[in-house]
Parts: C-alpha cells; structure tokens; sequence
C-alpha cells in the first residue's frame, strides 16, 4: 500500500493543487449555493403595485403593514394605471383602495373594498390577495369590534369607548390571556420536515460531491488509457488490482473530504444527519464512478455522461421525486440513486446493485 | 528453453499464425521479420502472455503457458513498440515508479547502473525533454527492472538516430552473451538483424525476406 | 483566398463529425425536448389533480360543548375548506387506524374545554395530526388548518374585548355568552369569506389570455439554448497538438478553426431553430403574426443565435482543459436560461440583480420577442444585442490570435 501511496503521490505531483482543490470544493460549493438558495432567493420578491387615494393615516398605515411582508415589494402607483402595469407585466398584480375606503372601514361595509387587478400569469396573486386580505381583515375586525362594543355600550346607557380604547383594551387582553394554539405532528412521533426555511444542505452537498466524485475519476479513466498501462502486466499488479489500490486511495481522500463537510455542516449550519449515512452514499459514489469508468474508455465521453448523470439526479430530485409521491408512483424514486441518502437512510438498494454489475464485470472477464 | 508446439491465431475470420513450431535456447537472439501484418508482433504478444493461442502450447522452461502465466510473466521484460512511459516524470521517477510496482527490490543506484550500462544519465530529465534514442533506452531500461531471462521487443530501434541504434544493440548482445538472456524481436532493419540474430523467422508469404536473408547467410526456422 | 479555403475545409470536417455522430447527436438533442415534455406533462397533472384534490381528514371534537360543534360546523362549511377536504368526524382512535391504513391524511382535534377555554382566555390548543405517508396531503391540511387558527387567534382577542366589555357595563352572564359564541361565528365567516372585501379584475392580453402559448415560446429558447450547449460539446475534437503543428505549417491559424466552429454551430442551430418556430407556426397560433413581425421575429432568433454560438466558441477558446470548458460551458448555460426572464419574469428577481439582465443576452432578444408575439409592438431594438454580439466576437479574434502567437 506504501508504494501505491507513493506512486499515487509521483503521478499528482503537478496536479496536488488541483486535487486540493476538488476536495475542499464539496464544501465550499454547497456553502455557495446554500447561500444563493436560502439568502438569494429570499430576496425575491413579488412586485405589487398599490395605488392610494384616500388621505387618511389609517389606509398609510394599512399599505405600511401590507408592505413589511418579505414576499411583496410594494410600489405606490396612479389608480388609473393599475390595470395596464398588470397587463404589460411590470407589476405581478395590483390592488387600489380608493377614496371611499376609509368610509367603508370605519362603517363596516366590507364587499369589495378594495379593487385589485391580476393576470393569469400573476405568478403570486393567491399568496398576495390573501395576504393583503389578512392585514386589512385584521383592521376591519377592530373596527367590527369597536362597532360592537359601541352598540353594547349604548344599549347599555355608558360611555362610548373610542378606536384607541378598544385598541387598548384587545392588546391588554393578547398580554394578559392565553390565546388559542396550534400543533402540528405526524401519527407515529415521526417529526415533519421543516417548513422550508432552511434547504436541506446536506441535499445540495450529496449532488455536489457526487459531481466531484465522478469528476476525479476522470484520472482512472484518462491513466488507463496512457500506453505505459501495458507495462501493468509485468509487474505484481495486474490493470484492476492496480486501479483498485488507486482508487481505494481516492476513496480515503473523499471520505476525508466527507467528514469535513459533514463537521461543518454540523456545527456552523446546524443541520445533522448520522455519519453512517454520509459513509453509505460515499461507498455508492465510489462503486458508481468505479463503473463508470470501466464502462466507458474514451475521457471526454466519461465527462459527458458524468454531467448527463447529474443533470439528471437533480431533475429526479427537485422535480420528478415530488411528482411521483403524489401520483402514487413512490417505487420510481429508487431510480434516483441519492434517493436513501435524502430521505437520510442508508444507502443500500444502488450499492448492492452496483456490487452485482461489478461481480459480473470481474466473472465476464475471467471467464 | 522456449518451446512453441503448432501455435495458431486468428483476428477474428482472418488467420495471422498457422501451425507455428520452434525452439529457442537460452541466450539466443531470434529475429522476427516479415511484411506488415504477416504476424510478427501478434506472435510476440502470445509469447508475451498477452495474447492467448487458439491452438497449440508454449512453454518456458517447463513450465506451461496455459497454466503458469503469472510464473512467467515475472520472467519476462516486454519492450513495447510504443514509447511506454510517464510524459510528464523525470528518468529516474519512471524507473522509481516501475520498481515500486516490480516483485523485484533494486536500490535507487543499482537503477542508475541500469540507465548507465544504457548510456543514459540524464536521472531529472523529464522523459517529454528526451530524444527519441533516448527515450528508447529507458523504454529498454525500464524492461529490465526485474532481471528478466526472456526479453521481447517490438520494433525497439525505430526511429532513432545510428548512435543509439548500435549502443541498443550492443547492450542486447551483452544480455544474451553474459547474462544468458534469450533475445526475441521484431525488426524491419535488415543490416540489425544479420548483425546481431544468432537465428530469424520469417512471417509472411512474401519469399523477398526469405531470399534476403538467404543471401545474407542467415539462419532461417 | 488562401484562408477562405481553410475556413472551408475546417467546416467541411467539422460537418463530416458532426454527422459521424448520426446515432448520438439526434439523441441528445431530442432528451432535452422529451425531459422538457415530461416535466410539463407531470406539472400539469399534477396541478390538475391539485385542483380536484379531495383531501380525506378526520375531525375530533373532544369538546361536548355545543357551542363548539356550532363553530367546527361553521368553519367546516366554509368554502376553502369544503372545496379541498372532506371531513369524517371520528374518535381519536378511530382516526390513529385510518391514519395508519392511509384512509386519511391527517386528523383535525378540538381539545377538550375548547369553547370555555377560547372564551376564558385559557390555554388551549387546536392539533393537527398528519400521515407520514401522504405527506403533501397533510401538509395542505396543516397549512389550512394553520391559517384558520391564525385567524381565530386574531379574532379571539377582539371578541374577548367585546365580550369583557359588555360584562363591564352590565350584560348578564348568559348574555355575554350567547354574544361572544354567535360573535366566533361572524368572525369565523368574515375571515374564511375575506375574498369578498376585493373586487377582482382578471387583465388579459394576448399572452396572459394564451398563458400556454407564453409558457411554449419560453420553453423553445430554453430548448435553443440547451441545443447550443450539447452541440458545441459535439464540436469539441481532440486536435492533437502534432496534428496542429502540422497544419501552422500550412498557414492554418487558431482563428481560422474558430471561425469554421462558429460557422457550424450557427448553421446547425439555425436547422433547429427553424425546425421550431415552422413547428410553433404549424401547431401553435403563436407566430400568427403581421408578416414585418415574423421578419423581426426571426432576425432577433438568428441574432439570438449568432450570440449564443459566440459565447460557446469564446469558451472553447479562453478554456484548454475539458473539464474547465464543460463546467464553464454548464454554467453559462444556466446563467443565460435563469437570466432570460423567460423562466422567471424579470419583475420577480431582486433588485441587486436586475443590472445583469441588461448584460444577458438571451434577454435581450427573449424580452423583444414576447413583446413582439404577446404585446403586440411593431419595434424591436437591436443596438444592445449587437453591441454584445460585436463584444464577444471581438474576444474571439483577440483569444484567437493571443493563443495563437503563445502557441508559435
């Protein structure tokens, strides 16, 4: 093994950096696009467009709570444009509370009090009707309550309490009781998946590193091509005995690579999944680049299928595995050999399949 | 003892060996000459170990091709027609590289004393910087890591300057006469192999080699 | 004349690999056509079944309170709830068994005391218990049911107010009560029924009314753009570094094999690119266009192209390892589909990166053409693509001739 090791090391010798490189990348990349993912793309936002045509400082305040929501990215309009920026598209849809609105409120007439505007491509109008609905839902209910109260009181000859008190008086009562609670689990103490706040990092991270994997086998490939490969016969290693030794020694740097993913992920991202898992679908990785390579001579075709074999990974991962659970079709998503490794079992069905192909590689050409 | 009994090899429909049958002793210097794709290098691959006969046997002394390939294998040094070497590493890396992988321990000087008995001293030269002769020696060099008794060669002086082609023979002439290490090889340079063949085989239909040689005085099988 | 000649014979090898590779080639670029397909496909059943779904779920309702019964009935009529789910009242254990056997997706519990623990003020928690199994199913559930008690919650402080109000100013006991119960159920009905506050006005416009037709020109320049890719990696020889010494001897120069590449990749994309828009004319109303429209149509395609091509061929240049160029190559793929806007509208994207929508080329021509197709313009501009295009084919000529002069 010492001299595996050492010619290992002969054969690197320019490519150290390189292969520094391809090891740290795993990590690196998946920080990098675990950035984009939950940073970047929480910065998109849905463009709404609000037109205000009444002058009082409750309908402001209205439109200021509308636009504290991280999805809408309000921008104050003209009424009278509201249905054509929705129409060319400048604006996801459109919602105009007009002059009567503050009378509307304050008289609790609340049928179509506010006019809004979409498109069927308005990517967002559901989340956004709903959320405008609630802020203007929650002021309508205070009004309702004031209106209530008022009623009581006069029926009752005491003094009428005005918005303030009643505002006053609800926020006392949100201190000072226990309002209602919510829980949510699954039957079996089998705790739900978070609600998409965080991606899964170690989901991005086992796409990355398989990319990675295949491309350092690359080597396996292009050295088995070099014509100083014949020379293998004469030694005490024959072509697979030898290649086994290498890639044994590839597979200590990766799992090395793993763990320190796996640590980082661990502690600075604090999301955990067992080392036993992460050690399984390492070993698939290595047994699927391992065919791969014996399969396929040429380098620049190894290359191709590689990225052909990712591209599709990931669209079994982020399109066809949620489509296929709800169309009953769950026994499909096995084709998907990250498939375990996500659900975060150990990766069994893919390595056993691949051991077999490899046995039978080895009988074939032993025969 | 090298004995080839009515060995015979197709590619495929066409057949490159018929009934091949010879002995080679210890220390001799066989040629192998012949037109292009008469068979030549095929015939040096199946004695080898590369290729498998579809009929006949062969065996070293006494021990059956069949059954003792990797016995035999640690007995012979294979010189391809290919420059089979790391590009990119230094002289003495390749050789480095090339013990490390042989059955047999040689100290980083007695490989140097390889590459010298060769004329070749450039140990950190990168092999990409070397001449074609001298790319050829350690292309020998390297063959011989292991003290092999039979050493094939496929073509090993093509294409390389007269100087290097001499010393290259020599060094195989010294192998056979002092070491006792049986020579086989393919050549199409005909001054080459009636110098330095005790014997040749001729491949091939084409009776020109045959009435070359002939004329030449050599030992035909 | 010389040089035309190598162009020439370049091109005519380039086409001889091209066509090497019949049984492949044709392979790889109909896989992107069938994947985009099936995702459509899939979406749209999904979306479709979204639509019907009729979600099964348990209710339990531990409190014998009538008052509850009235507002689980309320809120259970309620038309986003009726429309998705259909409810079976059950007792816990009854529901632990169809959970299990997959009957339900999830159970709905009212706690016990829920009615005088809501009007009290007291602690009390409304669960939601989900299938593992039918995870997306229960989700839903726990999504709607989440929504609900957010609002109750809401409404809760405000009927509590009324209702401690109307204690204050003499109300009796029995009073207050059937108040504040008849108040949940307005306040339940105005929450669920929140739609009725907007008046909805649906816009249309040629796209938004054939928002199919949008979505199928989107799909064809992503399609262009994933066909240049794969057939630049087909024109990607192996040139031996020999086999080029060679060819400087006979005056063959870097730039020259640049130029036969681009033409080839142009070429054949210009195959591929008729080949859709005569199949969205066909089988598509979308190019039932003004005929000075088609014309601008297919200038902004062709320039669309000629920009893409470049941009592949620039790679190849500036990029001598395999590996580099495939990644590079990836990736500005990807940066050119997510920044067309044909994927995701532009108006979505953070304000930070909208700047690098009028670097991206394939915006410059996807955004003229929707406008032209749906938006119904008779003006395109074509000073920024052909800025971008003479930038990238200047690069061209200057890596052409920098690896060149290295390589001498």
């Amino acid at each position: 093994m010492k001299n595996m090791i050492d010619i290992r090391l002969m054969l690197s010798k320019k490519r150290l950096i390189g292969l520094f490189v391809w090891l740290t990348v795993p990590t690196l990349l998946t920080m990098g696009i675990f950035y984009i993912f939950n940073d970047v793309t929480d910065d998109f936002s849905v463009p709404v467009g609000i037109a205000n045509d009444s002058d009082e400082e409750e309908v402001e305040s209205i439109i200021q709570e509308i636009g504290d929501n991280n999805l809408i990215n309000v921008r104050m309009i003209e009424a009278d444009e509201a249905g054509r920026l929705v129409e060319q598209h400048e604006l996801d849809s459109t919602f105009v509370f007009d002059e009567q609105f503050y009378d509307n409120l304050e008289n609790l007439r609340r049928t179509n009090m506010i006019e809004s505007h979409y498109s069927n491509r308005s990517l967002a109008y559901g989340a956004i009707k709903e959320s405008v609905g609630a802020v203007v839902q929650e002021r309508y209910g205070l009004y309702y309550a004031k209106n209530m109260i008022n009623q009581v009181e006069e029926e009752n000859d005491a003094e009428q309490s005005d918005l303030e008190t009643v505002d006053t008086l609800i926020n006392d009562l949100i201190d000072r009781f226990n309002l209602l609670e919510y829980e949510y689990s699954y039957y079996g103490d089998i705790t739900p998946v978070s609600d998409h706040e965080d991606m899964n990092i170690f989901l991005i991270w086992s796409i990355v590193t398989f990319f990675v994997t295949l491309f350092i086998f690359e080597l396996i490939v292009s050295e088995r091509r070099q014509k100083v490969m014949q020379r293998l016969a004469f030694t005490r290693y024959n072509m697979t005995k030898y290649f086994l030794y290498q890639v044994s020694i590839l597979t200590i740097l990766l799992v090395v690579s793993d763990l320190i993913a796996w640590f980082v992920f661990e502690f600075f991202y604090e999301q955990s999944i067992s080392i036993l898992t992460v050690l399984s679908v390492r070993l698939m990785m290595i047994l699927f680049a391992y065919v791969l390579a014996v399969l396929i001579k040429n380098v620049y075709t190894y290359l191709l299928v590689s990225l052909f074999v990712i591209i599709a990974i990931i669209i079994f991962t982020f399109v066809l595995n949620p489509l296929f659970v709800t169309m009953d079709l769950g026994y499909l998503n096995h084709l998907n050999p990250l498939y375990q490794f996500i659900n975060e079992e150990i990766t069994v069905y893919w390595s056993v399949g691949l051991l077999v192909i490899i046995a039978l590689f080895w009988r074939v050409r032993h025969a | 003892m090298l004995k080839v009994d009515n060995v015979s090899f197709s590619y495929r429909t066409k057949k490159v060996l018929d009934n091949v049958s010879i002995e080679i002793e210890d220390g001799e210097i066989i040629g192998l000459v012949g037109e292009n794709g008469a068979g030549k290098t095929t015939f040096l691959n199946i004695l080898a170990t590369l290729l498998k006969p579809r009929k006949g046997t062969i065996t070293y002394n006494d021990m059956k091709y069949k059954s003792k390939k990797s016995a035999i294998r640690k007995q012979i040094g294979y010189v391809p027609q290919d420059i089979a070497l790391w590009e990119d590493l230094t002289v003495m890396e390749n050789m480095l590289f090339f013990e490390k992988l042989s059955w047999v321990k040689k100290s980083e000087k007695e490989l140097k004393d390889i590459l010298l008995d060769m004329q070749l001293d450039r140990f950190d030269s990168k092999v990409k910087e070397l001449s074609g002769g001298m790319k050829r020696k350690l292309n020998l060099a390297i063959s011989l890591i292991h003290d092999p008794s039979l050493l094939l060669l496929d073509e090993p002086t093509v294409g390389i300057d007269l100087k290097s082609k001499i010393e290259i023979n020599d060094i195989l002439d010294y192998m056979s006469e002092e070491e006792n290490m049986t020579v086989i090889y393919t050549s199409h340079d005909m001054d080459e192999i009636t110098q330095l063949c005790d014997r040749t085989i001729v491949f091939g239909q084409d009776p020109f080699y045959r009435e070359l040689l002939e004329r030449e005085g050599m030992p035909i099988s | 004349m010389k040089w035309f000649k190598h162009i020439m014979l370049f091109i005519n090898n380039d086409i001889k690999l091209l066509l090497r590779k019949w049984r492949t080639l044709p392979l790889l670029l109909v896989a992107p056509v069938i994947m985009l397909v099936m995702i459509a496909f899939l979406a749209i059943r999904f979306i479709g079944d979204f639509e019907e779904m009729d979600i099964q779920v348990g209710l339990t309702n531990l409190d014998e309170a009538q008052e509850t019964t009235m507002i689980v009935n309320a809120l259970m009529e309620t038309s986003d709830i009726s429309e998705m789910l259909t409810i079976h009242n059950m007792t816990v254990e009854e529901a632990e068994i169809a959970i299990s056997s997959n009957e339900i997706a999830a159970n709905i519990i009212f706690p016990e005391d829920f009615f005088a623990d809501m009007t009290g003020g007291n602690s009390s928690t409304v669960e939601v218990v989900g299938n593992a199994d039918m995870s997306l199913e229960s989700d839903i559930v726990n999504e709607i049911v989440a929504t609900v008690t957010k609002h109750i919650r809401n409404s809760q402080a405000s009927i509590l107010a009324i209702g401690y109000r109307a204690a204050e100013v003499g109300v009796d006991e029995e009073e207050v009560d059937e108040m504040i119960l008849n108040l949940f159920v307005e306040y339940f009905v105005q929450v669920m029924s929140s739609s009725d506050m907007l008046d909805e006005n649906l816009q249309s416009n040629v796209a938004t009314n054939n928002t199919n037709n949008y979505y199928i020109l989107s799909v064809v320049f992503v399609l262009l753009i994933i066909w240049s890719t794969i057939i630049s990696i087909y024109l990607k020889g192996e040139t031996h570094q020999r086999v080029k010494t060679r060819m400087k001897l006979y005056g063959v120069t870097e730039l020259t094999e640049s130029i036969s590449k681009i033409a080839v990749l142009i070429a054949s994309m210009i195959i591929l690119a008729a080949i859709s828009l005569l199949g969205l004319y066909f089988f598509t109303d979308i190019l039932n266009l003004a005929f000075d429209n088609i014309l601008r149509v297919i200038t902004l395609v062709a320039l669309f192209i000629i920009a893409i091509g470049g941009i592949h061929i620039l790679i190849g240049i500036l990029f001598d390892n395999v590996k580099t160029q495939l990644i590079v190559k990836l990736i500005m793929s990807i940066l050119l589909i997510v920044f067309s806007g044909a994927l995701i509208p532009e108006i979505y994207f953070p304000e930070y990166l909208l700047p690098v929508f009028d670097y991206s080329v394939s915006h410059m021509t996807v955004y003229w053409v929707m406008e032209i197709v749906f938006g119904g313009r008779f003006y395109m501009e074509l000073v920024p693509i052909a800025i971008a295009i003479g930038v990238i084919y200047g690069l061209i000529v200057l890596a052409s001739l920098f690896k060149g002069v290295r390589r001498a």
